[in-house]
């Protein structure tokens, strides 16, 4: 029991980053209706650029500088690979698809260019606190990491439902085309949704990397859980992406130990598979026109 | 367009087909002589050449008859390449026997991952595809005694006896293309493809017709499947080796790179081009290692820009529209 | 087919259909017959597409009866109701760019086609000789439409009105007993518009019942035998042109004084 309540703990910890990632793959897809495949890759790019600048590599700041100016960096980036593949969005899914796939494959090729194949190790500055709740074991990284969702899920609450060009992105989900036609600047809020996502994608996988090593590929990889999470909850619904990225960490992690460990990916694909065959846009899907 | 003018554009098309066509004929007679010329090196980089186009092919398959992008072409390549390693392991039978099993479990296991996908559209498919690509190690690992584990299995036996191990190794894959080739361009021809085609613009009509969603995907991805296996085992023939490392999901990706670059052709020179996009590239980088994902991106997207860059006419002539 | 069977009209009795509270249609009962050409006519939200939809089966009336002959039709399904020869085009243009327009055609006699998967990527002698007598009633169809010269160009070269004929010729080839026609001159010219109406009129066929939805009053007063009209899901009046163009109620609701 105590095992349980362990796991589901926990599950519910690394499932709050999946969520962050998710979140980054829905706003993308919500706006422009692409879907970001260089994410994984875009943001173990920006991880490495913190360790970059805070092991040694390129600096040795400390850990506020550091993080601010790969954030700084990160706007950039997300930016650029939007601008590249804009003139893709709304001609053809497939295409602007593929287009994502070509930044995830330059942005891997930088990482390893610039740092290596190498496994390094990325310390968070956090205390070395823990405590005991009952059954429930609770440390530092886990408070960091529920905060730091809060902190986001809060922030970009306040961003869609309380800014114009959160009001814009509603919009310009909901209906493109009307969106134009009322004088909306599509590529101004599609910069925001990419830029976003990209800031979520480099907490998140900030927040992931004390959990495994940071290698060129490990984020990567860790985008694949929050990939099944965007599509279990439903890639056009927002609150869905949470909602699937809690239940898919606790889901993989109970499988883990009651299972097997070695089929993570086994898993992730046979619960994408019978979710989707029983509600087939996601679990909380927002209803969506045809797109012709 | 009036009468006059749609002759002669026709016509005008029809010459540049026939312009087309004499150049693939006479690069064909070229790769059949080239051992004749050319080193051992070379003989076995083309094969394994030829192999990845026919995996390429069935990439490009996939986004032409079913408009899908699939992620997960290296799993159904892996199967067939397993089949060959393992007929061989256990049953002693050489490529001749395995090359059809390899067919045919591609396209069960295509068939097998198309049926509970079968309502998935666009992304959703596109991410189920990337899962299996991911699962597909896990389970390979999982019996090792099988599959070999991590170090995987040899292909050793000749196919056809009294020819040179290496002439086999190039001309097999290379007459497996011109078969894929050819049977695809039979194909093209029948009743089902025009169906596949038809339900890809608008389902509703096909549908009337009695086109049925379900009965195109399966069918798109059994055959897929089974392309991507035939290339598959005639890699690990060309390669004798099988391995799990062979087929991650970078070989998956790395085949839709090379069917893009293709221009999703299913041509022999369009996939060969694509093949030897593929093979060669990261031979001629062999110290800089690094620099091939980004050349594979960069050129991914120069291509899909360039192509969009185009105008629609030049498109549609590319894309094999308009015949 | 039997000549017995042949020429059965489609007959429709007290049919009702709704969506939640709102009431589509209403009432409907009238015979479809055979050897003629039909129209249905009615201001916009009159309930003529959901009507088609009840007769091909795609939406399932709350009330009343469909039959076909002496065929119950209520249990059929969309698949079952084009076996049994239901035909229809739609109001968008659906052909594939990627076919040729004798190609587009030839998919009409899918369902009729036995040629198997060997035969798909073999040059078998059997899927060849399916193949080019498919190809053949695919021109006769064309020819019936008047478009036999542009059998094997491209959609994408040709004009919308050429389009449509060809979803027509589409629909006619696999020789249906049920055409139903929705607005098949939305979007063309005049000139157009005449090859349309001179099409339609060779279509006429003792065992085809052929209907057609339109808001085009020439149209329909020239090619039609029989006019329908619905207005807010009832039927308003039928009978023929001159009738229905004389009918105080019709003019008044639908064909309009000023302020249409």
């Amino acid at each position: 029991m105590a095992d349980l309540v362990g796991l589901v703990w926990s599950g519910m910890v690394s499932g709050c980053l999946y969520a962050m990632g998710a979140l980054g793959l829905v706003l993308i897809f919500k706006s422009s209706m692409v879907v970001n495949f260089a994410h994984g890759n875009l943001a173990g790019l920006a991880a490495f650029l913190v360790f970059g600048f805070t092991a040694g590599h390129f600096a040795k700041m400390a850990w506020a500088p550091a993080v601010l100016l790969t954030l700084a960096i990160v706007v950039a980036v997300m930016a650029l690979s939007y601008l590249l593949i804009a003139p893709l969005v709304f001609k053809s899914d497939l295409t602007s698809t593929i287009a994502t796939l070509g930044v995830g494959l330059v942005a891997q090729g930088l990482t390893q260019l610039i740092f290596g194949s190498d496994v390094v190790s990325l310390e968070l500055p956090l205390p070395d606190w823990r405590a005991t709740l009952g059954p429930l074991r609770v440390n530092a990284y886990d408070l960091a990491v529920l905060g730091a969702t809060a902190l986001a899920i809060g922030a970009l609450y306040l961003l869609i439902e309380r800014t114009r060009i959160g009001i814009a992105f509603r919009a310009v989900s909901t209906h493109p085309f009307a969106s134009r036609v009322c004088g909306l600047e599509l590529r101004r809020v599609h910069l925001f949704s990419w830029v976003v996502a990209g800031l979520l994608g480099l907490v998140a996988s900030l927040l992931i990397v004390p959990t495994t090593f940071l290698s060129s590929t490990s984020v990567a990889s860790f985008m694949l859980q929050a990939f099944a999470a965007a599509v279990v909850g439903g890639f056009t619904s927002l609150p869905g992406a949470v909602v699937g990225g809690i239940f898919i960490g606790v889901l993989m992690n109970l499988l883990s130990f009651y299972v097997s460990a070695e089929f993570i990916n086994t898993y992730l694909l046979l619960t994408m598979l019978f979710v989707l065959n029983l509600f087939p846009k996601g679990v909380l899907a927002a209803r969506q026109g045809a797109r012709v | 367009m009036t009468a006059a003018a749609g002759a002669a554009a026709a016509e005008a098309a029809g010459a540049g087909r026939r312009g087309w066509r004499w150049l693939g004929a006479a690069g064909l007679l070229a790769l059949f002589v080239l051992p004749l010329v050319a080193g051992g090196y070379w003989t076995f980089t083309l094969g394994l050449c030829f192999a990845n186009a026919i995996a390429i092919l069935s990439v490009s398959f996939l986004v032409r008859y079913g408009g899908e992008v699939s992620i997960a072409n290296g799993v159904f390549a892996a199967a067939g390449a397993y089949t060959v390693a393992i007929v061989e392991k256990f049953f002693g039978l050489s490529l001749l026997a395995s090359l059809p099993l390899a067919a045919v479990v591609g396209a069960l296991l295509g068939l097998a991952f198309a049926y509970p996908s079968r309502n998935l559209s666009g992304i959703y498919l596109s991410v189920a595809t990337i899962a299996l690509a991911l699962a597909l190690p896990e389970v390979l690992l999982h019996f090792p005694r099988v599959t070999g584990g991590f170090e995987g299995l040899y292909v050793k036996l000749d196919a056809v006896p009294g020819l040179s191990k290496g002439l086999q190794r190039y001309y097999l894959p290379l007459l497996g293309l011109v078969a894929v080739v050819a049977l695809l361009s039979q194909f093209r021809r029948s009743r089902q493809a025009m169906a596949l085609l038809l339900i890809r613009t608008s389902a509703h009509a096909a549908e009337s017709f009695g086109v049925r969603r379900s009965w195109a995907r399966l069918s798109c991805m059994a055959l897929g499947a089974a392309i991507a296996a035939i290339g598959g085992a005639l890699l690990a023939f060309s390669s004798s080796t099988v391995s799990p490392n062979s087929f991650t999901l970078w070989t998956s990706i790395f085949l839709l790179v090379g069917s893009v670059v293709s221009l999703y052709s299913l041509t022999v020179l369009g996939s060969f081009v694509g093949g030897a996009f593929l093979t060669l590239m990261p031979l001629l980088l062999a110290g800089a290692g690094d620099w091939v994902p980004i050349l594979y991106g960069a050129a991914l997207l120069a291509v899909v820009l360039g192509v969009n860059a185009l105008p629609e006419g030049w498109r549609a002539r590319l894309e094999g529209r308009a015949q | 087919m039997s000549a017995a069977m042949a020429a059965e009209p489609l007959v429709v009795e007290q049919l009702a259909l709704a969506f939640g509270g709102v009431r589509v249609l209403q009432d409907i009962a009238l015979e479809l017959r055979a050897g003629e050409i039909t129209g249905l006519i009615g201001p916009n939200g009159a309930g003529k597409t959901s009507f088609f939809n009840c007769l091909t089966g795609l939406y399932a009336p709350q009330q009343g009866r469909i039959r076909l002959g002496g065929l119950q039709l209520e249990r059929v399904p969309p698949a079952g109701r084009a076996a049994l020869g239901f035909s229809r085009s739609f109001q968008h243009v659906a052909l594939c760019p990627e076919l040729s327009v004798v190609e587009n055609v030839m998919i009409g006699l899918d369902r009729q086609s036995r040629a198997g998967w060997l035969d798909a990527f073999l040059p078998l002698p059997r899927g060849r000789a399916e193949r080019a007598a498919n190809r053949e009633r695919a021109l006769a169809a064309l020819s019936r439409v008047g478009l036999a010269e542009v059998a094997d160009r491209s959609p994408t070269e040709l004009p919308p009105g050429v389009l449509r004929l060809t979803e027509i010729a589409r629909a006619i080839v696999g020789a249906p007993r049920v055409l139903l026609l929705d607005e098949p001159a939305a979007g063309l010219n005049s000139v157009e518009t005449r090859d349309l109406a001179d099409a339609l009129k060779r279509l006429r066929a003792p065992e085809l019942v052929l209907v057609v939805v339109e808001h085009d009053m020439d149209l329909i007063m020239e090619v039609c035998d029989t006019i329908h009209v619905l207005n807010v899901g009832r039927l308003l009046a039928s009978g023929t042109p001159a009738a229905v163009r004389a009918n105080p109620e019709v003019v008044r609701v639908y064909l309009g004084d000023d302020d249409d």
